[in-house]
């Protein structure tokens, strides 16, 4: 029975948060503007060499997504503590990881969101041609999508409530995923090269063991952070 | 190139010795110091309790 | 005379300066014996010396962050603010370690392979552990209620601990993929009387400084008890 009433809560807790974005659509626009000015200047970086770019984007691409993420995952957190409503949601009995669980979902659909847009977008910037294999490709852009929303959604929960929150929240946040980066970014390039070797699979798995076992660690850990 | 090898080799053990005396240095002067305030802050707790009685 | 709240009563320092003497004897000992006693090897020539730091250093880093995850698991479970303590001193050791892993690191990579650095995996791992603990210790710094800071490094402390395996293997299989040459990492005319030697100097003073710094952190703490008790009665 509880059961259900958790899940209710967490779509209540997952539609609020998206909805507060949706209304203010400056939010999205902003997120998406980032990704894609970020795409720009890498390219500025390594180009013009157009094959450079080419050999970099999947890692571009990650990047610049990994940087648009992470202004989302601090304002999920930033209604609440301006309102005070945060104290008003712990007073309500029942589970805290329904929470937790709620942001990670309307985090994961704005990140997602967010990807349908500046994925394309590389894609054309890099001068990247689409593989037979992006199906393939769209399963590890969810599953990175949900390490680095993961891991941020938890961060954010903490980074938000300290002094510095702009600082702290890539400093703990971005050494925690290098190894969803890199299993993603290496999937991704191999993937986009038509994976001769095979390696995508192998990353691949890497990054849903990585998904596994901290979307358990953080749901676990999220009560312990939210009282204090 | 054999005996440069040698300046790499003191460079190593000097980096070692740096960190751990200079860690050596830092942890005591801050048992020293965290002493020093607790020591002070029983004083003027007993102070104040023999004011309260 | 004073009825003041004994639970918090800070350690003494009792026989531990004794023992952080031994250590450092024990270092300096061990140091002597890799300098002087043994042979050059056949492929790094005077080289293998470093190996007597170097991998001390980083054995005794892995285990410090070891503690570190035992106490903060052991925090959560109890709450006693003292684990908490305990954990950010391993922690903070555990960062110097690390630091030091790295530079020694270093200073074998450039006369080595000619570059300071390489994207070698152990190599790159720790610089990522050392981010993952710059980023622990960052935390403490910036959150003051002693509570919610302990919380909060907590769990910090234990999924980045999670996380190390992970960050090892997953840049391992980064550089192997590609069929990049890994550094050489066993050696075989390594002195390991010697190594173990350096290497237990290090365990022990690794423990002797997690004591004190442990212990000068119980004191602030006390103090700020003693504070409060103080403020409280009058």
């Amino acid at each position: 029975m509880t059961w259900n009433n958790d899940w209710r809560r967490v779509r209540a807790i997952a539609w609020k948060d998206l909805t507060t974005e949706r209304r203010s659509k400056a939010g999205f626009n902003g997120v998406v503007a980032l990704g894609v000015t970020i795409l720009v200047l890498f390219g500025f970086a390594l180009g013009p060499d157009a094959q450079a770019m080419r050999d970099a984007s999947a890692g571009v691409l990650w990047l610049a997504a990994l940087f648009a993420a992470v202004l989302a995952f601090n304002r999920s957190y930033q209604v609440e503590l301006e309102s005070g409503a945060l104290e008003q949601l712990l007073l309500y009995p029942g589970s805290r990881w329904t929470i937790y669980t709620g942001k990670l979902l309307a985090n994961l659909a704005f990140v997602g969101l967010m990807l349908v847009i500046v994925v394309p977008v590389g894609i054309v910037l890099y001068q990247v041609s689409v593989p037979a294999t992006w199906p393939a490709l769209l399963g590890v852009l969810a599953l990175g999508a949900t390490g680095i929303c993961t891991l941020g959604t938890f961060y954010a929960s903490m980074s938000s409530r300290s002094r510095a929150r702009e600082v702290l929240l890539p400093l703990l946040l971005f050494p925690m995923l290098v190894p969803a980066l890199l299993a993603a970014m290496q999937a991704s390039k191999a993937l986009l090269n038509g994976d001769m070797m095979h390696e995508a699979g192998a990353w691949t798995k890497l990054l849903v063991a990585y998904d596994v076992i901290f979307l358990i660690a953080t749901h676990l850990a999220f009560e312990h952070v939210i009282e204090a | 190139m054999p005996n440069n090898n040698w300046t790499y080799i003191t460079a190593a053990y000097a980096a070692a010795w740096i960190a751990v005396i200079g860690y050596w240095v830092f942890v005591h002067g801050a048992v020293r110091r965290a002493r020093a305030r607790y020591e002070e802050a029983l004083a003027l707790a007993a102070r104040g309790e023999r004011r309260a009685q | 005379m004073t009825s003041l709240p004994t639970q918090w009563i800070p350690p003494k320092p009792g026989r531990w300066p004794l023992f952080g003497a031994s250590a450092l004897g024990l270092l300096i000992a061990g140091q002597a014996l890799g300098v002087l006693a043994s042979p050059p090897d056949r492929d790094m020539g005077d080289l293998e010396k470093i190996i007597y730091v170097h991998v001390p250093a980083a054995w005794v880093m892995s285990v410090t962050f070891a503690i570190v995850m035992y106490y903060s698991l052991r925090y959560l479970w109890k709450r006693d603010e003292r684990d908490d303590l305990a954990a950010a001193s391993a922690a903070e050791v555990g960062t110097v370690l690390n630091a030091l892993t790295l530079t020694l690191g270093m200073i074998f990579a450039k006369p080595t392979w000619g570059v300071w650095w390489t994207w070698d995996a152990r190599l790159t791992s720790t610089l990522v552990l050392f981010l993952i603990f710059v980023g622990y210790l960052s935390l403490r710094g910036f959150v003051d209620d002693p509570e919610r800071r302990a919380q909060w490094s907590a769990a910090v402390g234990i999924l980045g601990a999670i996380n190390v395996g992970i960050v090892y293997m997953s840049v391992r299989w980064w550089r192997t993929l590609h069929q990049v040459q890994s550094s050489p990492d066993t050696v075989d005319s390594i002195y390991v009387l010697a190594l173990r030697v350096n290497a237990f100097a290090f365990l022990f003073l690794m423990i002797y400084f997690v004591r004190r710094r442990y212990e000068s952190m119980c004191l602030e703490r006390a103090a700020d008890h003693a504070a409060e008790a103080a403020a409280l009665r009058t």
